[in-house]
């Protein structure tokens, strides 16, 4: 009878554990959303140069928009120079990794380097398993 | 391939049972990578991403990684629990009935995915977890029913066993014990058949994203049918037959 004690115990502190680290802070999902100023857009590969730019464009939309929003419903809003696009948008992984499908069925893959209330950090991904070669950095806007 | 344990099993009970599963994880593991961006047939990289996200001091993905390693942990310890209190009164049904729950588990994400599947992170997150209890399943079986010969999930130690062999075979008197030799087959298939899952696992999940869990557990599926073939159906083809189909001993 002790050693189910023991085991029951056990199970609720870790369980305690893993609901009390959830419970801790915000979803990454909620924190995700709102409005978000692209502030730089960085190659981190040496040597990285247009070839490289070129080799990027194939599967990578380039975005240089002046924001983004990303609201309920797994939709992104990309507004540039007046335009909008609408993207869907979702998060995987342990919420490391975002998913970007445009309207022409392209899918961008994102690394989610940092993610706090007022900076969000983005790696593309050219391969899942693969550093990223360009960062994108953007800050929290204030709500229209 | 499930009624034989530990040391009674034969080389084919582990080559068929290691095979067989070996296949379903590598579909498992690759599928899930494609569909969920994570890995769900091992835990090692889980552990080194635990430290990484300790280290950088986010809760939510500390309870997140923390609670998949556990559930691969739970998925071990129920699988043996079953074995080890029902294994002398019905060793068929106490193995086959983890890989029941693992194929109910796997299926289940595959009828979710299928037809409720919002894309939401919380969502994704359950999926894997359940993905991670499923092969916590199998592999708790599949090493404890073959004294630990066969573990199907991952391949670190399959390949590290595989260099050690290797090594060894560099002696003639190693290359000449059959032991040696029937590790070497099953480590081999073993990490063929994961492979070739694997590949599948991926072409599958790009062709016909979810669905490829039903393939998963239709494959599964084999395992258990396999021994109640041997067991009950087998037998009354050699009455019929006036004894031309041998049962496995």
């Amino acid at each position: 009878m002790k050693i189910w004690k023991i085991y029951f115990l056990t199970s609720a502190l870790l369980g305690s554990l893993v609901a009390g680290l959830l419970a801790l802070s915000p979803s990454p999902e909620s924190l995700l959303m709102g409005r978000w100023k692209e502030v730089s857009w960085e190659y981190e590969m040496k040597g990285s140069g247009p070839e490289v730019r070129e080799r990027l464009g194939k599967t990578l939309v380039i975005h240089q928009t002046e924001f983004w929003e990303f609201t309920p419903g797994n939709k992104l809003t990309l507004f540039r120079k007046g335009k909008s696009d609408i993207v869907r948008w979702r998060l995987a992984g342990r919420s490391n990794a975002l998913a970007l499908t445009h309207a022409g069925g392209v899918t961008e893959h994102y690394n989610i380097t940092r993610l706090t209330p007022d900076r969000l950090e983005l790696n593309f991904e050219t391969d899942i398993q693969a550093r990223g070669i360009a960062k994108l950095t953007f800050e929290r806007m204030a709500s229209p | 391939m499930l009624r034989k344990y530990s040391t009674y099993r034969t080389l084919g009970d582990n080559l068929r049972l290691g095979t067989l599963t070996a296949f379903a994880a590598g579909m498992v593991n690759v599928a899930s990578l494609m569909i969920f961006f994570s890995f769900t047939s091992n835990i090692t990289g889980a552990y080194a991403i635990l430290a990484s996200e300790i280290a950088k001091g986010n809760p939510y993905q500390i309870g997140i990684v923390l609670g998949w390693i556990l559930l691969f942990f739970l998925g071990g310890f129920v699988s043996n629990l079953i074995v080890v209190h029902f294994n002398r009164r019905n060793a068929y049904l106490a193995h086959a009935t983890p890989i029941m729950l693992e194929i109910l588990a796997i299926v289940s994400i595959g009828v979710y995915g299928e037809f409720f599947y919002g894309e939401t992170l919380r969502e994704t997150e359950v999926l894997i977890s359940v993905l991670l209890f499923a092969m916590g399943l199998q592999n708790g079986l599949t090493a404890s029913i073959s004294n630990f010969a066969v573990k199907t999930t991952h391949l670190t130690g399959t390949t590290t066993d595989l260099g050690i062999v290797a090594a060894m075979f560099t002696k003639e008197e190693h290359r000449r014990n059959p032991e040696i030799r029937d590790k070497a087959k099953l480590l081999v298939a073993i990490i063929a058949a994961y492979f070739t899952g694997a590949l599948c696992g991926g072409y599958l999940a790009f062709l016909i994203s979810f669905k490829v869990f039903f393939a998963v557990g239709a494959f599964l599926l084999v395992v258990p049918l396999y021994d109640l073939y041997r067991l009950h159906i087998a037998p009354l083809f050699k009455t019929a037959t006036g004894g031309l189909i041998e049962p496995e001993a």
